[in-house]
C-alpha cells in the first residue's frame, strides 16, 4: 500500500516536472525544425529554455496603471496548470489527486487559465493587448466548445467517469470512431491553445506589436510564456493517452513511451506550422467551427455507442 | 404567524399610499416589509426543522387553504433571504435615486409589498381559484413597479410587452384550472381534487393540460423563445425591484412547474422533456446574448435567462430519467435537488449582482459600460463584493456556484450509462460546461468594464452608504458559505424532493447522499474527499503566488504603456465594450444579431472548408427566420395563443 502511494506520488511529481521542462525543449526543437524548412540554420535546441531562464532573473517593468490582475494573472494561470499537472496521469495510470468526475475540474482550472491570461491582457490598458486579449476570448470560447464535446463524448463512450478509469477502459477496447475522432479534434484544439501559426492571432507580431504579452516582461514574461506551453503540453498528453492507453499501466516502459508520442506529436506541429500563414479572425474562427462540427459528430457516435 | 406576515405586508402598503410625508411613506412600507420577511425567515426555518403548517383562512367556497410543506419551506427559504435584504436596500436606494430628486414614489410603496405578499401567496395556496388570485397580483403589482419611470417611453412599452406576456401566462393557467375544475362534482378548486380529476380524464386532457400549464411557465420564466420581455423590463424596473425580480419572481414558475408535475399531473418523459430542452436552449442563448451587451443590466437580464435554463435543464432531466425508469429515483432526485440548490445560489448573487449595478447608479449616474470605468477605486467594497458575485456566477471553487454546476454536471454524466432517453440529458450536460464558459466571459466583461481600466466620468472617490453595501455584503458571505459547505443545502432540499418521489425512502435517501458525496465529495486514491482538493485547487496557486511575491524583492520598474511611440490619454485609447466581440456576432450572423446591421466588409470566402463551414451558416440563417416573429409586434404573439386557446376549448367540447 504505501509503496503504492510511493509510486502515485513519485509518478505525479515526475509528471509535473516533465510538464514544466518538456514543453519548452519541444519549443526549441520546433524552432530548429522550422527554421531548416525555412532555409535557415536556426537557434540551438536549448534556445527557448535559455530564452525563459534569461527572463526569470531580468527586471519587471510594469505599465503606469495597470490593474492588479495584471500583476498577478500570470502567476495564477501557471499554478492552476502545474495544479493541473498532478490531476493528469501521464506516465503512470493513476495520479495523486483522482475522483469521480476529475475531469470538470481539469476542464474548469484549463480553461480558467485561458482566461486568466487573457484578463491580464486587458488590464494592462494598452490598447493592442487590448485586441490581442479580445481575439484569445474570442477563439477560446469556441476551441472550449470542442474541448467540451470531444472530452464529453469519450466520457460517453467509455460510461466512466474519472480519468483513470477512461484510460483503463480504453486500453481493454478496440479504439473506436467517436474515440479517435475526440482525441483527434482534442490534438487540433492543443494546437490553437499554443498560438500557432494559422491561429496565432492574439500575440501576431507584425500586425498587433505581440498584442496580449505587449506590456509583459521579466518573470512575469516567462509565466505567461510557460503557462501556454505547459497548457498545450497537457491537452496533447491527455489526447494521446486516450490514443494510445496501452504503455501507460507500465511504470518502466510509461515515461519514455509517454516521451516519444508527444515528441511525434510535437513533430508533427512543428512540421505543420511552417506550411500556412495567419489567418483573418474571420478564417481562424470559421475553421474552429468546423472543428466544433466535427466534435459534436464524435459526440453522435458515442451516444450511438460506436 | 402566516396571516400576521401577510397582514404586516397589507398594513405596509396601506400606510405606503396614506402617510402625509413622501420620505416617511417609503421607510414605513420598506420597513415593515423587513419585519413581515424577517417572520418569514423564521416561519420557514421552523418548518424546516419541525412539522409542516397546514391551515385555512376563511370557510366556505372562498375559503383559501394555505400549506406550508416541506417543498414551500425551502422555498420561502430561497425567498426571504433575498426579500429581507433587498427590503433594507430599497429604503435608500428609492431615497437616493427618486426621493431626493423629489419624485413621488407612492407607486413603489404600494405596490412593493404587495409583490412580496403575492409571491408568497402563489407558493403557499393550495386552491385554483386563489392561485389564479395571487398570480394576477403578482403580475400587477410586478407592472407598476416596472413602469416606476413611467415618463420614458421605452420603460412604457417595456411595460406593455411585460403586461400582455404576464396576461397571456394568467389566461394559460387560468384555462389549465378551468379546465379541471369544470369537470369536478361537486366545484372544488381544490388541488387535490384537481389531482382527482385529472387522472379521470381522457387523453387529449391528459396531454393538453401538462403542455399548456408549462408554455404559461416558459413565458414568465423567461425561457426562450419567450423570453423577449425580460431583457426589456429587467432594464427598465428600478435596479431594488430588478434585483426582487431576478432573485425571486424568477423562481415562483419552477416552484409551480414541480408541484403541478408531481402533484397534479403526472411525471412523463414528454413533460420532462418540455422543461429539459427549453431549457437547454434558453441556457446556451441566455449566455451568447449577454457577452456582447453594451447596458451592464441588459447584461443581467440575460444572463438571468441563461442561468434559469440550468435549473430547468437540471429539472427536466431528474423528470425524465424518473418517467422513464423508477429505478432511476436516486438519479433523478439528486438532479432536481441539484437544480434546486442552484436556484438558491442563483437568487443569491443574481440579486447581489443587481443591487451593485443599482450602486454604480447611484454613484456614477450611468449603466453603459462603453462610459464606466475604473470605479474599483472609488467603491472599493462595491468592486469586492462584485468580484466574489461574479466568481460565484462563474462557479469557480470555494463559491456556491460550483457547487452547484458541479453537482448537475456530474449526475448528468452519471445518466450517461442509462439509455437512449439520456441523449438530450448528456449533449445538455456539454452544452452546460460550454455556457460555463460564457459565463466566464460575459461575467468577467462585466467586473473589468465596470470597475477596472480607466473611467471615461468624472465621479467623487468615496463608496455609497453602508445601508446600500450591507445586503450585498451579507450575501457575498453566504456565496461563500453555501460554497464551502454545500452538504447544509442539500440536506434541507433532500427531504422536501423526497415526497413527491417516494420509490427512494428515507433511509435509502441517506445513503442516497452518500452517492452523492462520493460524486461531491469522496477519494479514490488517497484518504481526502474531493471538496478539499477543490479548495486545494483554488488555495494553492494563492499561496503559491504570495510567497512568490514575498520571495522575490521588488525590482520593477514603472513606465507609461507603449502605444506605437505616440502620446495619447488613456481614456481616449479604449476600445469600447461593444467591440468586444464583434467578429463572433459578425460570423453567427442573422442568428446573433442583437443591433441594428453595420456595414459588412465582403472577404472572399476561404474555399477549403466549402462543404463543412456552409452548411452552419445556412443552418444559422434558418434559425435566424424565427427571429422575425421575436423583432415583430405583440399582436403576434397573442394571435398565436388565442388560436392555441381556441383549439384547446374545441378539443374541450369534442373530448
Amino acid at each position: 500500500m504505501s509503496q503504492q502511494i510511493a509510486l502515485l506520488i513519485i509518478s505525479s511529481i515526475l509528471g509535473a516536472f516533465l510538464t514544466i521542462f518538456l514543453p519548452p525543449l519541444y519549443d526549441g526543437v520546433h524552432r530548429k525544425i522550422k527554421a531548416r524548412i525555412h532555409c535557415r540554420v536556426g537557434p540551438p535546441i536549448m534556445q527557448t529554455i535559455y530564452d525563459l531562464g534569461k527572463l526569470m532573473v531580468k527586471d519587471d517593468i510594469v505599465p503606469e496603471g495597470a490593474s492588479t490582475i495584471f500583476l498577478y494573472a500570470p502567476y495564477l494561470a501557471f499554478s492552476y496548470i502545474l495544479f493541473t499537472s498532478i490531476m493528469v496521469p501521464m506516465i503512470y495510470l493513476r495520479s495523486m489527486i483522482g475522483f469521480t468526475c476529475d475531469l470538470i475540474l481539469i476542464l474548469y482550472l484549463l480553461s480558467s487559465s485561458t482566461i486568466l491570461l487573457a484578463l491580464g491582457g486587458l488590464g494592462s490598458g494598452n490598447v493592442f493587448a487590448y485586441e490581442g486579449a479580445r481575439r484569445e476570448l474570442t477563439m477560446a470560447i469556441l476551441t472550449e466548445l470542442a474541448v467540451i464535446f470531444s472530452l464529453v463524448s469519450i466520457m460517453i463512450r467509455c460510461g466512466v467517469l474519472r480519468i483513470t478509469e477512461i484510460y483503463e477502459k480504453v486500453s481493454t477496447t478496440h479504439p473506436t470512431p467517436s474515440i479517435i475522432i475526440a482525441s483527434g479534434t482534442l490534438l487540433a484544439c492543443a494546437y490553437i491553445e499554443g498560438f500557432r501559426l494559422p491561429f496565432e492571432l492574439p500575440e501576431a507580431e507584425p500586425e498587433i506589436s505581440s498584442g496580449i504579452i505587449i506590456e509583459y516582461s521579466g518573470r512575469r514574461l516567462a509565466a505567461f510564456k510557460l503557462s501556454v506551453f505547459m497548457k498545450q503540453f497537457l491537452l496533447v498528453a491527455l489526447a494521446v493517452n486516450i490514443l494510445e492507453p496501452w504503455s501507460i499501466s507500465n511504470p518502466i516502459l510509461g515515461p519514455p513511451i509517454f516521451i516519444l508520442k508527444t515528441f511525434i506529436i510535437y513533430l508533427i506541429f512543428a512540421i505543420l506550422e511552417p506550411l500556412f500563414a495567419r489567418f483573418r479572425i474571420q478564417e481562424a474562427l470559421k475553421s474552429i467551427l468546423t472543428l466544433c462540427g466535427v466534435s459534436i459528430i464524435s459526440l453522435i457516435l458515442a451516444g450511438l455507442g460506436v | 404567524m402566516l396571516l400576521i406576515t401577510f397582514t404586516l405586508f397589507i398594513i405596509a402598503s396601506l400606510l405606503g399610499a396614506f402617510l402625509p410625508n413622501i420620505r416617511w411613506r417609503n421607510r414605513a412600507s420598506c420597513i415593515l416589509s423587513f419585519i413581515a420577511s424577517i417572520l418569514l425567515l423564521c416561519i420557514s426555518v421552523e418548518a424546516l426543522l419541525g412539522s409542516p403548517i397546514l391551515q385555512t383562512v376563511f370557510s366556505g367556497l372562498m375559503s383559501i387553504p394555505l400549506e406550508l410543506d416541506r417543498l414551500s419551506a425551502v422555498f420561502l427559504l430561497i425567498f426571504s433571504i433575498p426579500y429581507t435584504l433587498i427590503s433594507i436596500y430599497s429604503i435608500k436606494y428609492i431615497e437616493d435615486e427618486y426621493v431626493n430628486a423629489g419624485i413621488d414614489v407612492r407607486r413603489h410603496s404600494i405596490c412593493f409589498p404587495i409583490l412580496l405578499m403575492s409571491m408568497i401567496g402563489v407558493i403557499l395556496v393550495r386552491s385554483g381559484l386563489w392561485l389564479i388570485v395571487f398570480w394576477e397580483l403578482m403580475s400587477f403589482s410586478s407592472y407598476f413597479l416596472i413602469t416606476f419611470e413611467h415618463e420614458k417611453r421605452e420603460v412604457r412599452d417595456a411595460g406593455f410587452v411585460y403586461f400582455i406576456m404576464s396576461h397571456i401566462a394568467a389566461a394559460l393557467i387560468i384555462v389549465t384550472i378551468i379546465g379541471l375544475a369544470s369537470r369536478t362534482h361537486p366545484l372544488s378548486f381544490a388541488y387535490s381534487s384537481l389531482r382527482d380529476v385529472y387522472i379521470r380524464s381522457p387523453l387529449p386532457v391528459l396531454i393538453g393540460l401538462p403542455i399548456i400549464f408549462t408554455a404559461a411557465m416558459w413565458i414568465k420564466g423567461g425561457i426562450v423563445p419567450l423570453h423577449f420581455w425580460l431583457p426589456r423590463a429587467y432594464p427598465a424596473a428600478p435596479s431594488n425591484v430588478s434585483a426582487l425580480f431576478a432573485g425571486v419572481m424568477e423562481k415562483v414558475p419552477i416552484f409551480l412547474l414541480i408541484y403541478f408535475t408531481f402533484r397534479i399531473f403526472t411525471p412523463t418523459i414528454l413533460s420532462g422533456l418540455l422543461i429539459c430542452i427549453p431549457g437547454i436552449i434558453s441556457m446556451v442563448i441566455g449566455c451568447l446574448y449577454a457577452i456582447p451587451q453594451r447596458d451592464d443590466k441588459i447584461l443581467l437580464a440575460y444572463s438571468t435567462i441563461g442561468q434559469i435554463g440550468y435549473i430547468w435543464f437540471a429539472l427536466g432531466a431528474g423528470i425524465i430519467l424518473y418517467s422513464y425508469s423508477k429505478s432511476l429515483a436516486l438519479l433523478a432526485i439528486i438532479l432536481i435537488s441539484s437544480g434546486i440548490f442552484h436556484l438558491l445560489n442563483h437568487s443569491l448573487f443574481k440579486s447581489m449582482l443587481f443591487m451593485i449595478a443599482g450602486n454604480v447608479l447611484v454613484k456614477a449616474k450611468s449603466r453603459s459600460m462603453d462610459v464606466l470605468g475604473g470605479l474599483g477605486k472609488v467603491m472599493p467594497i462595491t468592486s469586492m463584493t462584485c468580484l466574489i458575485g461574479c466568481l460565484s456566477l462563474i462557479g469557480l471553487p470555494p463559491f456556491n456556484g460550483f457547487a452547484s454546476k458541479w453537482s448537475i454536471y456530474a449526475s448528468g454524466i452519471a445518466s450517461s450509462t442509462v439509455n437512449m432517453v439520456s441523449i438530450p440529458i448528456y449533449v445538455g450536460v456539454a452544452l452546460a460546461m460550454f455556457s460555463g464558459t460564457l459565463t466566464a466571459i460575459y461575467s468577467l466583461k462585466f467586473y473589468s468594464e465596470i470597475f477596472s481600466g480607466e473611467s471615461r466620468i468624472d465621479v467623487e472617490v468615496g463608496d455609497v452608504s453602508p445601508i446600500l453595501l450591507a445586503p450585498e455584503f451579507i450575501l457575498a458571505i453566504l456565496c461563500i458559505i453555501f460554497g464551502v459547505f454545500p452538504g447544509v443545502a442539500f440536506s434541507a432540499i433532500f427531504p422536501a424532493i423526497q415526497p413527491m418521489i417516494p420509490e427512494v425512502g428515507l433511509a435509502e435517501l441517506f445513503r442516497g447522499v452518500g452517492f452523492l458525496y462520493s460524486i461531491l465529495m469522496i477519494p479514490t486514491t488517497l484518504p481526502l474527499s474531493t471538496m478539499y482538493f477543490i479548495l486545494l485547487a483554488t488555495i494553492a496557486p494563492i499561496i503559491f503566488v504570495i510567497a512568490y511575491q514575498l520571495a522575490h524583492p521588488k525590482r520593477t520598474r514603472v513606465q507609461s504603456i507603449w502605444l506605437g511611440g505616440f502620446k495619447h490619454a488613456l481614456r481616449d485609447t479604449k476600445l469600447v465594450a461593444a467591440s468586444f466581440y464583434s467578429e463572433f456576432e459578425s460570423m453567427l450572423g442573422s442568428f446573433y444579431q442583437i443591433r441594428a446591421r453595420r456595414p459588412r466588409i465582403a472577404y472572399p470566402e476561404p474555399n477549403a472548408d466549402l462543404v463543412l463551414v456552409k452548411p452552419w451558416i445556412w443552418i444559422g440563417r434558418a434559425i435566424g427566420e424565427i427571429r422575425r416573429i421575436q423583432v415583430g409586434p405583440v399582436q403576434v404573439y397573442v394571435a398565436i395563443f388565442l388560436i392555441l386557446l381556441i383549439i384547446f376549448l374545441l378539443t374541450g367540447v369534442i373530448g
